[in-house]
């Protein structure tokens, strides 16, 4: 029962809610616009490290919020001047490169005073403030077969607030994507030269999709690490990764496709683990081989995906975001 | 296919403004290194003495073996640890002790003076540097045997370093007897050439990405396992199946060819038959890159395993430390690589590589057979990378699970900055790359080594966005 | 090339046989979306009213490249650009007269695509300047260019193939506010424009024949329909100077006839035109001016008639085959029948 309920509880975790905001950010620069953002987590930790850091020193939660999407803004900003003009492939290759060097930089022992260098931010550092703000009593509550903790932690609250957060954010994006704007961006997805000829200013819009995507990514970081520390490593390449599988299992270029491939991935992946957890025993395989087996799933159905169905869950064959 | 994907966009001239903020940001990525160096060091910790250690992501290693001339291990002599962290151990039987540390940093590892005296080591100290991030730096190999030869009397004899990888050794500095210059002179020597080693491996690595980028269009990100594979090859061949170093090189040599080969029949040939996109293919191989990776890590584990166990004499040569391994490795390096431009510029079927590159349609069209071509460059950009994996294990003297992925990104850049697609340009970035990445460490912190490289890149691309060798293509 | 001589169709000739009367001489004829490509029985085509103006100006103007037009619309000077030790083009001057139908002929190679590339701002010369419509071009970003109402087509048709052809249409109209990032968050404030510019989208692609097609993916167009819809969009936002890259390169003839069709009458809407060609007989036919480029450089300019006599392109385009007819004869007949 326990199993079922940690499987289940996947479904709306606040992890699941991050790489959900963090697929709905890529989802506007890879879906909509085209472009190849490699490192969505540079955006999630730089984000992760202005609310923790800022939380650190007793600003108030608002304003270490609009630091941490200030932080991704700036970012993006200067992510976008060089590689905007480039190929997707540049792009890619940038984004990957600035993601290393937030995470390199972030985890020097030089750096120690203000990330915490390696071994990063603890939690009670940076969460009080959030938790606090809970309007619900202390305590743990259970709702149907689930219990967590109201306030602190892996608790309720979080869940609430990220699942607010993701549906703002997917709202936002409908509206994006059926607007004029929205259409622009798709334009330029498709051929950007065509729309240059048409008047647009097409490293304009780059910047701004860039901006936004990053924001959410942004987002993403600050509720990915509120349920537990903040680690330098733990926003490494592979959550960029995993955001894609996401990505392109929901369907890029739809609205709820990031929320269902981050439930779905999630969900799926705790059930397999835990049920090799179960039944296999840590003689054959030890708890660390099933961890990389999960990830070897991953891998695979990355490959499997994008091979068979690019279109994902949710997406149409005809409106592809992939180009040739 | 190939060139629709090359530096489609990359010329619109911005105005002086945009210059003036490429500046500025240059200026904020200098500043933000630089703060680093201003903070201050974190207090000295315990670390903790154990029998074996083994580097993880929280423990760095300072280890080594304690021997007479002879070659025979001293038992029961008192190690002391200085530095970040400090802590106090004996040698085994086998003349073994180690340190697990949780602090980046400068290390000290002292003998008591008689010892060393006793079995006429030149110094009872020597310093080493741990950057857990770092692969080559996250283990500590400490020597106290007589291997100075050189000017310098009173330099430890010590070849402590980041896994017997002698560039980074900051013995002088400690001797206190050169002046400051001299000793930045050597240091920079000592960079500048472990900085060259490492970009020929890396160039080497890189040509067979930048080949298949150049025939198929695609960025492979699963390349860097490959290299790995080479490696972990390597590995089984000399410590599990107890083969010659060299037949264990030629067998991980030939599997690596093998599974370019199965991976083209296998994956690459039907998706370019099914005409699936590269940008498809590259994420393909994001998810080929993930699940190799923990392949890897689920059969040898998450250490790094030794390829060759001994340790090498070190060998003076003017200014520079270094050892026989790494110059072998180095001049393998070189010699394949000017072996494969010789194959590109020389043979028919290195012209036809070189057709299909520049026009895959056209080439296709005047009767190369493209798929074969195609074949080929997969087996062979497959077959470097696992001859750089198994140098680049000896060099380093060890790979891990994750060896290939940690270069991947270094690799990326080297290839970019050399222009993507270009036939030599990857060599010329890797050298690029791996020089400035090891020579930054003089002024920067050298757990950011490899940021400093990747700001290369992105700084390079500013200037230049098709790289050193890079054409750009024409609209409409 | 005797058959020619029975009926050419040239703007004088039209305009005897023409609807318009000398009153309405000033209104450019507006209605041809009514006609489609074929002008209904017993009427004949267009009011002539720019074309006239124009063949009456040029009329007087000298056959020389790099000759002074009476009221240029675009002026090059000087525009060099090389590509490593190649000259792909080696403009001394050049102007294209306002509200004419400029042809741009020259082999291949010749630098057509990239002089289209150098004005329009994808591409930027090694010297040179430029003006259009008074303004000085140079430095000027392509989207820039095109909003100050010179807007080019590709040789290589770029439609955006995953968006349907009246989104691909809807992009080439100015001004939607609901194009910037927070006004399109509020539907109120920029729905009426939406709606007025899907009107003109749906009137645009009535006339170019792509009405049934305003909600299909652009991407299963054919290459002629891509053509169309690449021309129709760049109408969408009235522009002054249209550059038009081959637009009848893989066109079959039958929609051929529809393209001459929309060139002219984009003349009689007050657009001027520089279109790209190879098939010197249609070029003859409907264009008031034709220049010759080859190897970078204007080599002959002048009228239709005149200029594909001249030596220097018979020369330089035509080569060793002078005596053979480039352009497919049959194409005209239906210019010929209708006159």
């Amino acid at each position: 029962m326990t199993i079922v309920a940690n499987i289940l509880g996947e479904l709306f975790a606040p992890t699941t809610a991050a790489y959900a905001l963090a697929a709905i950010g890529l989802n506007i620069h890879f879906g909509m616009t085209g472009l190849m953002n490699m490192g969505q987590a540079g955006f999630m930790l730089l984000g992760a490290y202005g609310f923790a850091i800022t939380q650190m020193h007793g600003a108030n939660l608002f304003s270490s919020v609009l630091f941490a999407l200030l932080l991704a803004a700036v970012y993006a900003l200067l992510l976008g001047i060089p590689t905007l003009k480039l190929g997707p492939d540049y792009l890619a290759m940038v984004t990957l490169a600035a993601a290393e060097i937030v995470r390199i930089v972030g985890r020097s022992t030089s750096m120690t005073n203000i990330t915490g260098g390696s071994a990063g931010i603890a939690p009670q550092d940076f969460t009080t403030r959030f938790e606090d703000l809970s309007p619900l009593p202390d305590g743990t509550s259970t709702f149907l077969i689930w219990t967590y903790n109201n306030n602190i932690a892996n608790s309720w609250w979080l869940r609430i607030v990220a699942w607010v957060l993701v549906a703002l954010c997917a709202f936002l994006c409908w509206r994006w994507f059926r607007s004029p704007w929205g259409r622009v961006l798709k334009g330029i997805r498709e051929d950007e030269n065509a729309i240059r000829s048409l008047g647009k200013s097409v490293t304009k819009y780059k910047m701004q999709a860039l901006i936004v995507g990053g924001l959410f990514g942004a987002l993403a970081g600050v509720v990915f690490v509120l349920p537990r520390s903040l680690n330098p490593d733990s926003l490494g390449r592979t959550v960029t990764f995993y955001t894609w599988t996401i990505l392109l299992l929901g369907g890029a270029a739809t609205i709820m496709g990031p929320i269902l491939g981050s439930c779905v991935l999630w969900v799926l992946l705790t059930a397999v683990k835990e049920t090799m957890r179960v039944t296999i025993p840590s003689t054959v395989i030890s708890s660390n081989q099933i961890e990389a087996l999960g990830w070897i799933i991953v891998g695979v159905a990355l490959m499997l995906l994008v091979i068979f169905r690019p279109q994902g869950i949710l997406g149409n064959k005809k409106e592809l975001a992939f180009n040739g | 296919m190939a060139s629709t994907y090359r530096f489609t966009a990359a010329r619109r001239r911005r105005g002086a403004g945009w210059r003036h903020a490429l500046c500025a940001m240059a200026v904020i990525a200098v500043v933000c290194l630089w703060c680093g160096l201003s903070a201050p060091t974190a207090q000295a910790d315990e670390a903790e003495a154990t029998d074996k250690c083994v580097p993880t992501a929280e423990f760095g290693c300072v280890n080594g073996i304690l021997q007479g001339s002879d070659q025979k291990p001293i038992a029961g002599v008192t190690v002391t640890l200085g530095g970040a962290e400090t802590g106090e151990t004996t040698t085994g039987d086998d003349g073994t002790w180690a340190f697990k540390v949780a602090d980046d940093g400068k290390y000290t590892v002292t003998i008591p003076q008689d010892v060393a005296k006793r079995y006429g080591f030149a110094s009872a100290s020597a310093d080493v540097e741990i950057v857990k991030t770092s692969f080559s730096k996250q283990r500590g190999v400490v020597r106290f045997d007589k291997t100075s030869t050189s000017d310098a009397a009173s330099k430890p004899s010590a070849a402590a370093s980041g896994m017997k990888r002698p560039a980074t050794t900051d013995a002088a500095d400690t001797s206190g007897k050169p002046s400051a210059s001299s000793a930045t002179w050597t240091r920079f020597c000592q960079q500048l050439y472990s900085g060259i080693v490492f970009g020929l491996l890396l160039g080497l690595m890189s040509v067979g990405m930048n080949l298949v980028y150049g025939t198929t269009g695609l960025s492979s990100f699963s390349h860097g396992e490959q290299v790995t594979l080479g490696g972990l090859m390597a590995y089984v061949g000399t410590q599990m199946l107890h083969m010659p170093v060299v037949l264990s090189a030629v067998c991980a040599v030939a599997v690596g060819a093998l599974t370019g080969l199965v991976q083209d029949q296998l994956i690459w040939g039907p998706l370019r038959r099914r005409r699936v996109g590269t940008m498809q293919q590259m994420i393909v191989t994001i998810g080929l890159s993930m699940a190799l990776q923990y392949l890897y890590q689920f059969f040898f584990g998450g250490d790094i395993k030794g390829i060759v166990k001994s340790v090498p004499e070190g060998i003076q040569i003017g200014p520079i430390t270094t050892n026989a391994p790494a110059l072998i490795c180095a001049g393998i390096a070189l010699a394949t690589i000017v072996g494969v431009t010789v194959f590109l510029y020389c043979t028919r079927l290195g012209r036809a590589t070189r057709a299909v590159s520049d026009n895959a349609a056209l080439a296709a069209a005047s009767g190369i057979n493209v798929d074969s071509v195609v074949r080929i460059v997969w087996t062979l950009s497959c077959a470097l990378a696992a001859l750089s994996g198994v140098l680049l294990g000896i060099y380093l003297n060890g790979i891990a699970w994750n060896t290939g992925v940690t270069l991947l990104m270094l690799m990326f850049a080297a290839v970019t900055l050399g222009g993507l697609g270009t036939a030599n340009g990857a060599l010329v970035g890797a050298l690029v790359i791996g020089v400035v990445a090891d020579l930054s460490t003089l002024v920067i912190p050298s757990d950011m080594r490899y940021a400093s490289a990747l700001a290369i890149l992105i700084l390079v691309l500013l200037v230049r966005p098709q790289g050193i060798f890079g054409k750009r293509n024409r609209i409409g | 090339m005797a058959e020619n001589n029975k009926a050419p169709v040239d703007a004088a000739q039209r305009h005897d046989v023409g609807a318009a009367p000398a009153a309405s001489v000033r209104e450019p004829f507006y209605d041809i979306a009514r006609w489609g490509t074929k002008p209904p029985e017993g009427e004949d085509l267009i009011s002539t009213a720019y074309g006239d103006k124009v063949t009456r100006d040029l009329a007087f103007v000298e056959n020389k490249p790099g000759v002074h037009k009476p009221d240029p619309i675009l002026v090059a000077d000087g525009v060099v650009r090389r590509f490593g030790g190649m000259t792909a083009v080696d403009v001394d001057h050049f102007e294209i007269e306002r509200h004419g139908i400029t042809a741009l002929i020259g082999p291949n190679g010749a630098g057509k695509t990239t002089f289209f590339n150098l004005m329009t701002g994808f591409d930027v010369p090694n010297t040179g300047s430029w003006h259009f419509d008074g303004k000085d071009m140079q430095h000027v970003h392509p989207e820039q260019v095109a909003r100050g109402g010179m807007v080019r087509t590709f040789q290589l048709t770029k439609v955006m193939s995953r968006l349907t052809v009246l989104d691909n249409m809807l992009l080439g109209a100015p001004d939607q506010p609901g194009e910037g990032m927070f006004r399109s968050l509020f539907p109120g404030m920029w729905r009426r424009k939406e709606r007025e510019n899907r009107e003109k989208a749906e009137a645009l692609l009535e006339r170019f024949l792509l009405i049934k097609k305003k909600d299909d993916f652009a991407g299963s167009l054919s290459g002629g329909q891509r053509k169309l819809l690449e021309m129709a969009r760049a109408l969408m936002c009235d522009p002054k100077l249209v550059m038009l890259d081959e637009p009848m390169a893989g066109v079959n003839p039958a929609l051929k006839q529809s393209l001459l069709d929309h060139i002219i009458s984009l003349r009689e809407d007050g657009t001027t035109v520089l279109f790209v060609e190879h098939d010197i007989n249609m070029v003859r036919h409907i264009a008031d001016w034709v220049t010759v480029m080859a190897e970078g450089r204007i080599v002959a300019e002048g009228q239709p008639k005149t200029v594909m006599d001249d030596p220097a392109v018979v020369d330089a385009y035509l080569g060793a085959h002078a005596d053979v007819d480039l352009g497919g004869d049959s194409v005209l007949e239906g210019l010929e029948e209708r006159s």
